[in-house]
């Protein structure tokens, strides 16, 4: 599936979206941590946590943008699920688990009202087994993160080489 | 959602609260055209916080007890902080205390303009949500996304990070901004009080439904500005009690049907009020000239008694710390040290602030390694429980033959007059560990 990713141009945008405290809810902070760890100083501004209220704030004046969250519609755990937000609105019968009023889905909504979306608009997550507050992510979730900072590794190194 | 019997006896039934933050449901009962039951329930998981700090150093409880709230953090450092500091004899000093009222204010201006903007708005226009309002009104919407924007800036810029700040700690700080850093924050905020002027007479136009009610009102109040990083604890009825004598006036009661405690008043069990109109009508007198003039403008007088005019006493304490940020850019002086050192030592501290949504309380026991041995925490949502029930109670007694759908919306929004945060206020499971 396209996850809105276009590799030329200017540099990648990571928003990690979650609660870090709520068991697989935390992937979008995790992939944040772990990939400013692998990242040079240089790009490491280009990879954020943020509350999905605030999503506007981060992407204003960046045209290539990738949201990363735990998803939630009785898929199995851990599955990995990529949309091109730009192309597409998010999926019915699919949330993005957020425990706080202004979800993604009404941020996004909102952005395209006021014409604030970025250019480029993909979403990459995995499904959640538990987001139970105080646990650790499931065995599940672990590895689909994993494979999700591999590949967003490999964007960014495409991308920031050009 | 409703349930009716031949007797005429209804059940409303709110699955789920929107527009508030958690998670939360309404349950109300009415028979023979009166409430009989009316329960506020609140099903978000309990939360350990108070056990998972038992064990830990006094210097990890500002960071692990800004994890409780995504949309006010700083206000769980800043009560932490101050109750350690009180135990560890810590006085950081002006300089320090004014940067981190700065970041309050910082904390104050997302917060307000996140609800009045995005969750509270739309009630008065018609809107079901932001998006749908935006569509109307695409300027205000902008205008307020800005003026949010403008305390985040100062949360990433003192704070170290707009969400769950880290850079705040026992002692002071662990890096302070530099000059030409606050200068550029200086200049946002100047942009921002323009929008903080609109957002009031904004409010100042919605149309407040009338419902006033007699409430008891209960603040900090400081000796001098409005109450928001200390002060004494003060209420419409006369209580005046320093933040150390909190247990022995506001008790925490369980009730069946939810996960957060509720909190009274003694003597009495009285219900009370904190937050926004709490802290303006009893430190009215504490706000700056031009910031009373503005509220008058806005059709406030100095003392506000409906909740549904809460929108517009949050308007003026935004415009209120958008200005006060500003007055702490101008006379800051940086501190001749990002912070103090800091001694362990047996002793109990107690701290409250004023986070957005009223007083949050934190209490520590540490032993002589400042290991912490008992926690207590009660956030402002708690102590608005009572409060929350009794106004829908008052709002819906005499509009019971309306349909269920409108005593549902009519609920809902005098729910959101109090911009609840359900997740902050269910973290309350005691925990009592016996070693052997």
């Amino acid at each position: 599936m396209n996850d809105g990713l276009v590799t030329a141009g200017a540099g990648l945008l990571v928003l990690g979206l979650g609660d870090p405290n709520r068991g697989d809810d935390s992937l979008g902070a995790e992939v944040v941590a772990a990939l400013r760890l692998e990242l040079p100083i240089a790009v490491r501004n280009s990879v954020l946590h943020c509350l999905p209220s605030s999503l506007m704030d981060h992407w204003q004046g960046a045209d290539n943008v990738v949201l990363v969250d735990a998803v939630c519609s009785g898929g199995e755990p851990g599955n990995i699920v990529r949309f091109d937000l730009t192309q597409q609105d998010f999926p019915q019968g699919l949330q993005a688990v957020s425990a706080h009023a202004v979800s993604v889905v009404e941020t996004l909504a909102l952005a395209k009202v006021l014409g604030r979306m970025p250019v480029r608009l993909g979403f990459i997550g995995a499904e959640c087994q538990q987001f139970k507050v105080g646990h650790p992510m499931s065995a599940l979730m672990v590895d689909a993160k994993e494979k999700i900072v591999a590949e967003l590794l490999a964007k960014m190194a495409i991308n920031h080489s050009d | 959602m409703s349930e009716a019997s031949a007797n005429s006896s209804r059940r409303i039934q709110l699955d789920y609260l929107t527009r508030v933050e958690g998670e939360g449901a309404l349950s109300i009962q009415i028979a023979d055209q009166q409430i009989s039951q009316l329960q506020l329930k609140i099903f978000e998981p309990p939360r350990f916080f108070e056990g998972l700090l038992q064990g830990r150093d006094y210097s990890e409880a500002p960071d692990v007890t800004s994890r409780i709230c995504g949309i006010c953090p700083f206000a769980y450092q800043m009560s932490s902080i101050q109750a350690l500091e009180t135990a560890l004899d810590v006085d950081v000093g002006p300089d320090l205390s004014a940067l981190r009222r700065l970041l309050y204010c910082g904390e104050w201006i997302a917060s307000h303009t996140l609800h009045i903007y995005m969750l509270h708005g739309p009630d008065y226009l018609g809107y079901a949500n932001v998006v749908e309002m935006a569509k109307a009104h695409p300027q205000t919407v902008t205008k307020g996304l800005a003026l949010k924007k403008a305390g985040n800036d100062i949360m990433a810029l003192i704070g170290g990070r707009e969400i769950h700040p880290i850079n705040a700690r026992v002692g002071g700080f662990y890096r302070l901004p530099s000059k030409a850093e606050l200068d550029g924050l200086a200049v946002t905020l100047k942009e921002a009080e323009q929008y903080a002027r609109d957002t009031l007479e904004w409010t100042a136009g919605l149309p407040i439904p009338e419902f006033q009610q007699d409430y008891l009102f209960v603040a900090l109040r400081q000796e001098q500005g409005y109450p928001m990083d200390h002060g004494r604890v003060v209420s419409s009825h006369g209580l005046d009690i320093p933040v150390s004598s909190y247990e022995q006036y506001f008790e925490e009661q369980q009730v069946p049907y939810s996960h957060a405690l509720q909190a009274v008043l003694q003597p009495g069990a009285h219900c009370y009020q904190v937050g926004p109109l709490a802290r303006y009508a009893l430190n009215f007198d504490r706000l700056p000239a031009e910031v009373q003039r503005a509220a008058e403008q806005a059709g406030l007088s100095e003392v506000c008694n409906n909740p549904f005019a809460s929108i517009q006493v949050r308007a003026v304490e935004v415009l209120y710390a958008v200005i006060e940020a500003q007055r702490l850019i101008n006379v800051y002086r940086a501190p001749a040290q990002a912070w103090l050192p800091v001694t362990a030592k047996a002793a109990n501290g107690y701290g409250a602030t004023e986070a957005p949504r009223g007083i949050l309380y934190h209490r520590y026991q540490l032993d002589q390694q400042g290991l912490i041995q008992a926690a207590n925490i009660i956030p402002p949502t708690s102590q608005n429980q009572q409060v929350m029930e009794r106004d829908i109670r008052h709002l819906l007694a005499p509009v019971l033959d309306q349909s269920d759908e409108v005593l549902g919306q009519l609920a809902e929004r005098s729910v959101r007059n109090y911009d609840p945060c359900i997740s902050c206020a269910t973290h309350f499971l005691k925990l009592d560990v016996t070693r052997e």
